[in-house]
């Protein structure tokens, strides 16, 4: 019973310590270590190249340390075997802090107030409204965790999702696509953290941006796929987009002629609303890589159908 | 009986039906049109010419219409009736918003990633530790104490330093000359929210600024007068300090020839962070003239000695 951890150098070792400490009676194998590859049961996976999972014939389960899943559902050499996905609070806590952030920034002005400051121009800025809706596409462990911290905050905070759930504390939920143009129509800063999958693919286009009201501000922490990027271009360059914040992009890293790079109204991060952190981490790994030799299912399974 | 307005800064055709409305049959003045002096008997006051409240013969108190007491105070002919100060808590609020958007802000690297987007630079950064940056509050009381508060909603680490001592949940606090160095040696961003007065102004200087860790960062909601300027500069310009957010100055508006306004590293903010609004100030300032007129004290009465 073999596990092996696939991620590139030199993240490997930070990745292979905490996972190994806590399963010292197990052997974990580095790539590209992989000993007697039918002997590998699991297979831990930061980042692969394509073929590698193929080498491994009697593969029982594959553990991501991902939160989104797309890029490996995709992928040719995947196997038929249950794949579990990471779901840690610290990416939850991370993202939420982007999504607070990027919200604060434009709810306060800051863009207005830096191109003042450009011009030495000390302008009275009114005060920020005392309603004020942020939309949350995806209400998953990252969506609810940035809906707490924006409660808190004192803002109204709505969400949709694909698909009905049974708990959402005190958030009004629009579910499914028929309710998703009632729900930008009240949204003043839409929020994206969903899961790439075809359903949720080029969500964000022209029909979707002109159903916010006019002024509305774009958060995207989700995928790039989800945003078709001319539509969003169009939409902040016909002035009814305020802004948008946008940590992620079909193409990354985004091309040199991207216009995003110089656009006045965006604010391009490099994808990094969350780092995962192997210290963090290595609980689930650790618990996932005993249920898998057990023969136990493991937590935080995908299921492929859905795409997440 | 009447009560008299004072102030370049509130418009009495918003501010003094908004007040009257919660204390219907009370005249209200304007200043300079004061009318018989005898007649006043509550004096809400902005920034009041030196002298003119001791023309008021049957004053029975004072309401400041901000939290800041200093200027006020600083007439010497300030007659010997009780003063209250506005402490709104929907002010607090938007304080502790702004503190909390300029601590993410740093804390998640923005400056530097803003540096990339003008440069098209696609460098992803690892994601810092929350243990690693804790955010410092000098003045926990009615104002900063809010914003402490507000910070540890999203998971920051958080402490507090005031002139006395003080606890409050889930915050170490220091207080005092003998607790400053300890408080500001494990503080990496440092939020002003003092009142200002004889021991806070001055207060962040080359000394204290050497205190803070290397690379710190500042963010001032204080009054402008608590830094001293040139010890700013020599501290951002050997990377003492790594970036600052200003709300306030010594001079309001910030002269346009003002060397912050093209500093890089500072972000310059027209005293925003705490914005007044009429509908929730007008019914505690209400409040507050049915108390001094019933002979109680003002909500938040301020004591001469300690100067807020």
């Amino acid at each position: 019973m073999t596990v092996i951890i696939i991620a590139q150098k030199p993240d490997q070792e930070a990745w292979y310590r905490p996972i190994q400490a806590l399963v010292p009676e197990i052997e974990i194998l580095k790539w590209p270590d992989i000993g007697d590859p039918g002997a590998v049961d699991v297979a831990v996976v930061h980042k692969a190249d394509p073929g590698i999972l193929a080498q491994f014939p009697n593969l029982k389960a594959l553990i991501g340390m991902w939160a989104g899943v797309e890029h490996i559902l995709e992928r040719p050499d995947l196997p038929d075997v249950p794949i579990a996905r990471m779901v840690d609070p610290l990416i939850a806590r991370d993202i939420g802090h982007y999504v607070v952030q990027h919200t604060l920034n434009y709810f306060r002005s800051m863009p207005l107030i830096q191109a003042n400051q450009r011009a030495h121009l000390w302008q009275h800025i009114e005060p920020p409204p005392v309603n004020f809706t942020v939309g949350l596409m995806g209400l998953g462990a990252i969506g609810k965790a940035a809906a707490d911290m924006l409660m808190n905050l004192g803002f109204t905070v709505r969400a949709w999702t694909r698909t009905a759930r049974s708990s959402g504390g005190d958030i009004p939920i629009f579910c499914g696509h028929d309710r998703l143009e009632e729900f930008l129509a009240g949204t003043q800063v839409c929020v994206c953290t969903l899961p790439l999958t075809p359903e949720t693919e080029a969500i964000i286009n022209t029909t979707r941006l002109y159903q916010l009201p006019a002024g509305a501000y774009l958060v995207n922490a989700g995928r790039g796929g989800q945003v078709v990027e001319e539509d969003l271009l169009a939409a902040l360059d016909a002035g009814h987009l305020a802004g948008a914040a946008l940590d992620v992009f079909h193409e990354e890293p985004p091309g040199a002629d991207s216009p995003f790079w110089d656009h006045p109204r965006v604010i391009m991060t490099p994808h990094n609303a969350a780092d995962p952190r192997p210290d963090s981490v290595a609980p689930a790994v650790a618990d996932n890589i005993r249920r898998a030799l057990a023969g136990q299912p493991m937590r935080n399974l995908v299921d492929r159908r859905r795409g997440y | 009986m009447a009560v008299l307005l004072i102030s370049n800064f509130h418009d009495p055709e918003i501010w003094l039906p908004a007040i009257g409305e919660h204390v219907p049959g009370i005249e209200f003045r304007f200043w300079p049109e004061i009318g018989d002096p005898a007649d006043i008997n509550v004096a809400l006051t902005y920034d009041p010419p030196p002298g003119l409240l001791a023309t008021l013969p049957n004053l029975k108190a004072i309401i400041n219409l901000f939290a800041g007491v200093d200027s006020l105070l600083s007439d010497p002919d300030l007659p010997d009736v009780p003063i209250g100060r506005m402490v709104d808590s929907a002010m607090a609020h938007d304080m502790a918003q702004y503190a909390l958007l300029h601590a993410l802000k740093y804390f998640r690297q923005m400056p530097i990633v803003e540096e990339h987007q003008r440069t098209h630079t696609w460098e992803w950064l690892k994601a810092p530790k929350v243990e690693e940056h804790t955010v410092g509050v000098m003045g926990i009381g009615a104002m900063g104490r809010p914003v402490a508060e507000m910070l540890t909603t999203v998971g920051l680490e958080v402490r507090g330093w005031s002139g006395s001592a003080r606890k409050i949940d889930g915050i170490t606090c220091f207080h005092g000359e003998a607790g400053l160095r300890a408080f500001l040696g494990g503080t990496r961003i440092l939020v002003v929210v003092l009142p200002k007065t004889d021991a806070t102004i001055g207060i962040i200087n080359a000394d204290t600024l050497a205190m803070l860790p290397r690379g710190a960062y500042l963010i001032n909601i204080g009054r402008g007068e608590q830094v001293v300027d040139e010890d700013l500069f020599a501290a951002l310009d050997s990377g003492q300090i790594t970036a600052a957010t200003l709300d306030v100055f010594r001079t309001e508006p910030l002269p346009a020839d003002n060397p912050y306004w093209d500093h890089p590293k500072v972000t310059i903010t027209p005293h925003h962070s705490g914005t007044t609004r009429v509908a929730t100030t007008s019914r505690v300032l209400a409040a507050n003239i049915r108390r001094v007129l019933a002979g109680e004290a003002p909500l938040v009465p301020v004591d001469r000695t300690r100067g807020y």
